[in-house]
């Protein structure tokens, strides 16, 4: 139990460090790249690492490192924005259909029904519709996203206005609009943070997968998901464009995930089974 | 209805048996991975699945790969791409080449027993040429076509057409004869896979959707004596059955061929050239058909409409080389060359060249100036539904970029750009890529309506005796001022030459170090 | 009971129709057009109208949504423009090799994640629960496609145990030793998919531990194992068995990026290449097909509830 306990923590802690250190490397990419991630060096193409190029470089001898670096921004801005778009748009629509039961039947039901679409195929059809660009890609996965967020929200909803106190908001006159803003909301912010912690963290794993499927971020921005799309050609040649790429995916992820965890246990210990059970 | 149940019925068995026969089945694989095909099969890992192998109608090259054994043409090309007769056993020209005489072939055979004749060549051309992709560039030509006998036909242009046998023998998008029955109502939706019948050494099996197309050798097969020579003259059939296995991702295929699961499989990835050549349980094969990156100004609205100069400004501004060395890679597998046609042809002319390739900013802001341009911004469409497109024009944009031009670097599947490039308003440049053609009448830029709409009257002019000339070393002149005002009036920019290569198991005999333009299976076997 | 399957069976016709408009508009907002990817490059514009007039795309929209509609609701799901036959023989061709690969990995995932979920909720918070939490978490982690392309190189083309791509039918053949196929994709889409259900496979028991009805059993003086078996393992049967549900939907579609990295003629990846072909019948018809069946499941899920726990009771 002792052990255990201090393994946990130390594990989210490292989570914890590891996603600072992102952003870090996100805000100081500039600094620490010497090398422009779009530059072209043809003759250089294809450097193992180490000597000029820490990471290598790629089928256009462009450096690897300086990819990885910028892909951070590119990542955490892409996490960021689903996050965005499917908690806000996720936690009005849900709160107004929790709240206003008039509007509840037909956003609920669109919710469903686009619930019953494969998340991904959707993404893609989502792209195929606004092409690929890095807001196209965020609104396409964030759809996604937003029907669950949504689901959520309406739960906690149906919960939270059967509770005392916004009864006696109700009763004191307060606006209904002001209720949900000011008493419904800020009531379920902790489930919220932990579902959003998840949601950046499958969302970096969605944002590859369109990426490997050619119908993700534009190629030319250096992204994990373009690098290990653009290398797996490269598998045996030239291993290093997998490497790099993907164990930056991989330890971003995990560290999200490791985060939600402690938030969820930190904040909501009853959410644990609706952000899971989805 | 009804089959949802049965397909739901269908699942809970599976599943049910699925869970007993997994643990088993562990064990099982162990044993049977390494257990071989039957012999007598080889299976070719291709890049997609063709729309259809109705060679009138398309112009897929993954299409004329497969069907080129079940089809065959009047004409085809030896290995120097010149036409040589196939289902022709001679021809006879008169009214200094106003009029053609086709003697067919007696003896053959089509897949469904009937013997081939006239009127199966005649219903099959004229097919092609109302609803053919290339066909009308021939037809446009022609007064009349007929039967003049059982195994006879005659050819009647309006005036001397020299590019006919050219036409005749490209059968991608080309005239493959079919049994007169099965072209009777067929209009431009491509024929039915239960008529694919040909007079080819293979005749076509069976068609499982997602898995694989299968082709049989044809017994009743009457091939020719010469000696195989390109794709003309014998076509032996040693397998009995050859099966085209879709396999989009490029290392699935490089996989599956050094896995042993696939005998031959089509475009590899060009930096990974050196390393399979090196590697020994692999055999490499070069395509001899050389494929063109090719940028397509809008000759029809926008900044370049009538703008030759500032055209000619884009293009003093390329840097070739390392375009690509980036796209293609290895050395082997490109030549940074202006010629529209590659040498290996007769047609390799140098007219107007030193125009290609200039790499000289200087020379470009100049030209720049002098076209009046000020910085409008350049739509440049590129799709990465193929890579080459895209890591071209990644090279091209950032030079242009560099030289002061406003460039946009439009990325879209190739659907969207194909329907997009049909809007004159939607684009300033488009980039693709053009195939192999042993004629320049057949490239894409020659029709006035291909996008990009270039249709002077310098160019109608010159094609016009380009086609009516009927002498090689003539047209050849002819071809020369053509290229020469290519440079002139830039309505194309060419990158330059490059060769796909294709990888087979050491196993298979018969294939050679390189092949011309599609690869095919007839005269080779498997040890 | 049965009045609330009738209420819910009819509750998803108005579903499905929304479901049908919302599939229909998408695919006829994307850009291009099938007639043109048909014909290819070389086409004249002349041509590509002649051809979208035959095949109907000239038509108003809502004219072309209601024809879909309609041959639907006799059972007629149109004909593929890519493929050239009914859309219905083309989605069940491909339904074979997803339903297969759905049935392996969902079996994997049960077989793997349950009972290490379970082991860790039992031994919770020890080094090995501790363990368990950090590699499902790790797995939970990887692209499936990174992780694919490595099952590849080391079983495939190293070990040569398995073989690379392509899925050869069962049915069509009756040769079972097929399977061996999807074995390697069955394994790259259940590491994720196990590892979430590890998680939540030790949550709900977790949470199951702490009812009141679980601490009276306790009280009762009933063992440990007995408690957890008939009490905890039970109750938390509820969230697992849905989530499998949603798990087993999710693969049948949702499986493109696998499907892709080992070409196997499954319905994600005819998705996907119908998108980039245009072919709107063929992709209409499986989103929708597939939500159906989503629905379908959902409905199985809510009534399994009543089964696994009695406390809920459906009127």
């Amino acid at each position: 139990m002792r052990f255990g306990f201090f393994l946990r923590r130390k594990v989210a802690l490292a989570g914890f460090f590891f996603i600072a250190l992102l952003l870090v490397v996100a805000v100081a990419a500039p600094f620490l790249a010497r090398i422009p991630p779009q530059t072209l060096n043809p003759v250089d193409k294809l450097q193992p690492p180490g000597g000029a190029y820490l990471f290598g470089t790629d089928n256009f001898g462009r450096d690897v490192f300086s990819r990885v670096v910028y892909g951070a921004r590119t990542s955490l801005t892409g996490g960021a924005g689903v996050v965005l778009f499917s908690t806000v748009l996720g936690v009005l629509i849900g709160a107004v259909a929790g709240y206003f039961r008039r509007t509840e039947a037909w956003l609920m039901r669109l919710v469903d029904v686009m619930m019953a679409f494969p998340p991904l195929l959707l993404a893609l059809v989502l792209v195929s519709i606004l092409g690929r660009g890095m807001v196209n890609v965020i609104v396409a996965v964030g759809v996604t996203y937003l029907t669950r967020t949504v689901r959520v929200v309406y739960a906690l909803t149906l919960r939270i206005r059967e509770e005392p106190y916004i009864e006696a908001a109700i009763a004191s006159g307060v606006r209904p609009f002001d209720v949900v803003a000011r008493h419904v909301i800020p009531n379920m912010l902790s489930p919220i943070i932990v579902q959003a912690t998840f949601t950046f963290a499958f969302s970096l794993l969605d944002l590859a997968a369109l990426d490997f499927l050619g119908l993700g971020i534009p190629p030319a921005v250096p992204s994990w998901g373009n690098m290990l799309s653009e290398g797996r050609m490269y598998l045996t040649r030239a291993p290093w464009l997998l490497i790099f790429p993907g164990a930056s995916i991989v330890m971003t992820v995990l560290s999200f995930n490791l985060a939600g965890d402690v938030l969820r246990d930190r904040l909501d210990p009853q959410l644990r089974r609706k952000v899971e059970g989805v | 209805m009804k089959k949802m149940k049965k397909m739901k019925k269908m699942k809970r068995s599976i599943m049910k048996r699925n869970i007993l026969s997994l643990s088993v089945l562990v064990l099982l694989t162990t044993v049977f991975a390494g257990a071989a095909c039957a012999a007598g099969v080889i299976r070719v890992a291709v890049i997609d699945e063709p729309p259809t192998l109705d060679q009138h109608v398309v112009t897929s090259d993954l299409a004329t790969t497969i069907a080129q054994h079940v089809f065959e043409g009047l004409y085809a090309f030896d290995s120097k791409y010149s036409p040589v007769p196939m289902l022709v056993k001679d021809e006879e020209i008169r009214d200094a080449g106003k009029t053609v005489v086709l003697r067919l072939r007696e003896g053959v055979k089509f897949h469904d027993g009937s013997d081939f004749d006239a009127e199966d060549a005649l219903a099959s051309l004229k097919r092609w040429g109302e609803y053919g992709s290339r066909g009308p560039i021939l037809f446009n030509n022609l007064e009349k076509i007929e039967a003049t006998g059982k195994l006879e036909l005659t050819l009647t242009f309006r005036a001397p057409f020299a590019p006919w046998k050219n036409l005749l023998a490209f059968i991608n998008g080309g005239p493959v004869i079919y049994p007169k029955e099965v072209i009777e109502g067929a209009d431009r939706t491509p024929i039915d896979p239960s008529k694919y019948i040909g007079t080819g050494p293979y005749r076509f099996a069976e068609r499982n959707v997602g898995r694989y197309i299968s082709l049989a050798r044809y017994e009743g097969y009457a091939s020719r004596t010469e000696p195989a020579d390109g794709y003309a003259g014998k076509r032996e059939a040693i397998f009995d059955e050859i099966r085209f296995i879709p396999v989009p991702d490029a290392g699935t295929r490089l996989n599956g061929v050094k896995a042993g699961d696939y005998d031959y499989a089509e475009q590899m990835l060009g930096d990974l050239f050196d390393s399979l050549r090196e590697d020994d349980s692999i055999r490499v094969s070069v395509n001899q058909g050389a494929n063109q990156g090719l940028a397509f100004f809008n000759s029809a609205a926008g900044v370049f409409r009538g703008n030759y100069k500032l055209r000619q400004a884009l293009s003093a501004a390329l840097d070739m080389e390392p375009a690509l060395r980036a796209a293609i890679g290895p050395q082997e597998l490109w030549k940074a060359s202006g010629s529209m046609m590659p040498d290996t042809t007769g047609w390799y002319s140098t007219a107007g060249t030193d125009k290609y390739s200039k790499n000289d900013a200087a020379l470009a802001k100049k030209l720049a100036k002098e076209a009046g341009y000020n910085g409008e911004k350049i739509v440049l469409m590129a799709s990465t539904s193929y890579k080459i497109h895209y890591d071209t024009t990644l090279v091209l944009v950032k030079q242009l970029q560099d030289a002061g031009f406003n460039v946009d670097h439009q990325i879209f599947d190739w659907a969207t750009l194909v329907s997009k490039r049909a809007d004159p308003a939607q684009w300033d440049i488009f980039f693709t890529h053009h195939g192999f053609v042993p004629d320049p009448v057949l490239y894409s830029f020659m029709s006035d309506a291909y996008p990009g709409w270039w249709a002077t009257d310098a160019k109608a002019a010159l094609s016009k005796a380009f086609v009516e000339t009927m002498d090689f070393p003539a047209r050849k002149g002819v071809w020369d001022k053509l290229q020469a005002l290519i440079y002139e009036e830039v309505p194309i920019v060419k990158v330059g030459d490059y060769f796909s290569y294709d990888i087979y198991s050491p196993k298979v005999q018969g294939l050679s170090e390189s092949s011309l333009i599609w690869p095919k299976f007839w005269g080779v076997s498997i040890r | 009971m049965f009045a609330y399957i009738v209420r819910r069976v009819l509750s998803m016709i108005p579903s499905l129709l929304l479901a049908s408009i919302l599939v229909f508009s998408f695919i006829h907002m994307i850009p291009g057009d099938p007639a043109q990817m048909m014909l290819g490059d070389m086409a004249t514009p002349e041509q590509t109208e002649a051809l979208r007039e035959t095949m109907g795309l000239d038509r108003p929209i809502y004219a072309q949504y209601f024809i879909w509609l309609g041959g639907i609701l006799k059972g007629d799901f149109g004909t593929s423009i890519f493929f050239h036959q009914s859309v219905w023989d083309v989605i069940v061709d491909r339904a074979e090799t997803s339903l297969f690969l759905a049935a392996m990995s969902i079996t994997l995932i049960i077989a793997i994640g349950v009972p290490v979920g379970v082991l860790s909720a039992v031994r919770c918070n020890s080094a090995l629960d501790q363990s368990i939490s950090a590699l499902s978490m790790f797995f939970a982690s990887i692209p499936t496609f990174w992780l694919g392309l490595n099952f590849m190189m080391l079983f495939s083309v190293s070990l040569k145990w398995f073989p690379t791509s392509g899925f050869p039918s069962v049915l069509a053949s009756g040769d079972w030793t097929n399977l061996r196929y999807l074995v390697l994709p069955a394994l790259t889409l259940s590491a994720p998919n196990s590892a979430l259900i590890v998680r939540l496979t030790r949550s709900s028991m977790l949470d199951a531990s702490h009812a009141d009805h679980v601490r009276t059993a306790r009280a009762k003086g009933l063992s440990e194992g007995t408690v957890n078996v008939r009490h905890v393992f039970r109750n938390s049967l509820i969230s697992v068995v849905s989530a499998l549900g949603f798990t087993f939907v999710a693969l049948v579609a949702g499986t493109v990026v696998t499907e892709t990295v080992f070409s196997l003629p499954g319905v994600g990846r005819l998705v996907v290449e119908s998108l980039l072909r245009r072919d709107y019948p063929t992709i209409q018809g499986i989103i929708l097909v597939v939500a159906f069946l989503y629905m379908c499941i959902n409905l199985l899920v809510d009534l399994s509830f009543a089964f696994l726990d009695p406390r809920i009771r459906y009127s």
